[in-house]
């Protein structure tokens, strides 16, 4: 560093720098941070899923709450999984070019497979298990992570070339090229993929939550409590009170949800994108 | 010191049999000289400059170059989501991250490196803000105080004026000869420009069809005036060949 020219320059910066040295580091803050939240709010949920749905007969803000708390928390647990496997995946696309042409038409096929047709065997999978909450969260997952997926590939097919060059050329390989050019570079596709897969995770809700009709002989006991399965039973036993009350309530909160943090994050994942 | 002895390139996707882009090419550069290499479109000059940067491996021939190269895009190439200081800092870092903890510059360090460039480059008042911010000028600025921030043993400019206006060009072209009159790295510069070249640099490499066709020493004296006799004779003498089949 000594052959610089003395710094005789009057300017202060007055940013605070820090930047993770280690790779574990560097994981911790994209790969940890959505595994405690599966954790946690895994948790939470279990705790809510106790609850029958068909205890729900009436309009109780209270019950409704719970329940669209629970539906919330699969939806978040699915997202959070699905961000932890797509980032990998796109990563192997991104390989070369000839891992790109082998597992693109790859996803393609998987995505476009119905995965509906599935459900009842993924139920019954998970029901043996003795884990019925994962057969919702996992519906969801998957519903979600292709919007992910091709969105991030997406992205990252605009990162120019120039981009590239400047960072083999300066060095930045590995871990750096991924934190510090690859992921902000595909920032806003990140943003988009996740709009997507969140609107795509509501549409699945009721089909997740209501189980008993995948099962031979099920019953309504058999639900996974949440709104999506209250929509289904309110509608079922002619209760509008309820299913408009329901359905207000998602409509509320999906509104909440694009106000205060998609359409935040789709102007802050302005600043990502190359001109 | 910079040398190509018998350099061929033929790009890897274009097959065995595909075209040369690079052939034959032989030159040697001198430490510390500030040269360019002029040729229309598709001649090769940018591959040479991307070999030289260790973006791309001959097919045959020998290149001796220092390891320490630094490069400023056309484009700019600059992280948009990093300020200015940030996008100055961006190779500096990398460099620092490489080396062992015990040598690595510390925050301070790095400041001042990033403050000194920035101040060579015109650029001090906008290290807080975002390339989207500034003009094309004022991004190239930045692109060269990121490549000197880095302490290169060379610095190579791939077409930095082609996206300027002809005055915001000619302001940096100046600035570049003061750049390089104070730091003496050697300076690879790649321009479509022929009154560019000769205006800034002190021999002009004239590249067609892949090859070096014809070298230039210039030697009018600094400050050059465009519209000097010498200037324009020197412009003319290129020109010819430049253009001729």
């Amino acid at each position: 560093m000594a052959r610089h020219p003395a710094g005789k320059h009057r300017y202060h910066h007055h940013s605070e720098f820090t930047y993770p040295t280690s790779l574990s580091q560097r994981l911790s803050s994209i790969f940890l941070l959505p595994l405690v939240a599966v954790l946690f709010f895994g948790g939470i949920l279990m705790i809510l899923s106790h609850t029958s749905v068909i205890a729900v007969n009436s309009v109780d803000f209270g019950s409704l709450s719970s329940a669209l708390g629970a539906t919330f928390l699969r939806l978040l647990l699915a997202y959070g999984l699905s961000i932890i496997f797509a980032i990998p995946l796109v990563l192997l696309v991104n390989i070369s070019p000839r891992v790109e042409t082998l597992l693109l038409p790859l996803f393609d096929i998987i995505e476009s497979v119905p995965i509906l047709a599935f459900f009842p065997v993924v139920i019954l999978f998970f029901i043996a298990a003795g884990f019925s909450e994962g057969a919702a969260v996992f519906i969801i997952f998957i519903s979600m992570l292709w919007n992910i997926v091709f969105s991030l590939v997406g992205g990252l097919k605009t990162v120019p070339t120039d981009i590239k060059a400047a960072a083999r050329v300066f060095g930045v390989r590995g871990p750096a090229y991924l934190f510090k050019v690859l992921l902000p570079s595909v920032f806003p596709y990140l943003v988009t993929g996740s709009l997507l897969a969140w609107a795509q995770g509501w549409n699945m809700i009721i089909v997740a939550e209501v189980l008993h009709t995948y099962l031979p002989g099920g019953t309504e006991r058999q639900d996974l409590f949440g709104i999506g399965s209250i929509l289904v039973h309110a509608s079922t036993s002619e209760n509008t009170a309820l299913f408009i009350a329901a359905i207000s309530l998602i409509i509320v909160v999906i509104a909440l949800m694009n106000f205060f943090i998609w359409q935040k994050l789709l102007k802050y994942s302005e600043r990502f994108r190359f001109e | 010191m910079i040398k190509f002895d018998k350099v061929t390139k033929r790009y890897d996707d274009a097959g065995p049999d595909g075209p040369l882009v690079l052939r034959n090419v032989s030159f040697e550069i001198a430490d510390g000289e500030c040269v360019s290499l002029v040729g229309p479109s598709g001649c090769g000059k940018t591959t040479i400059l991307r070999i030289i940067a260790g973006l791309e491996q001959p097919t045959t021939g020998i290149v001796t170059k220092p390891d320490r190269v630094a490069m400023v895009f056309q484009s700019g190439a600059l992280l948009p989501w990093l300020s200015v200081y940030d996008n100055i800092a961006f190779g500096l870092r990398a460099k620092a991250a490489r080396e062992p903890a015990a040598k690595r510059p510390s925050e301070s360090r790095i400041r001042e490196i990033v403050g000194t460039y920035a101040e060579m480059t015109g650029i001090s008042e906008f290290l807080d803000r975002y390339p989207r911010d500034l003009s094309g000028g004022q991004r190239q600025r930045i692109g060269i105080a990121r490549a000197l921030a880095v302490d290169p043993d060379v610095l190579l400019l791939d077409e930095p004026f082609s996206a300027l206006d002809a005055k915001t060009a000619h302001d940096l072209s100046v600035d570049l000869v003061k750049i390089w009159q104070e730091t003496r790295k050697t300076v690879v510069l790649v321009s479509h420009s022929i009154e560019q070249a000769v205006a800034i640099t002190n021999r002009v490499f004239l590249i067609k069809d892949g090859t070096v066709a014809h070298e230039y020493p210039i030697s009018i004296p600094r400050p050059r005036h465009e519209q000097g006799e010498a200037f324009m004779n020197e412009v003319m003498n290129i020109r010819r060949p430049f253009f001729s089949a």
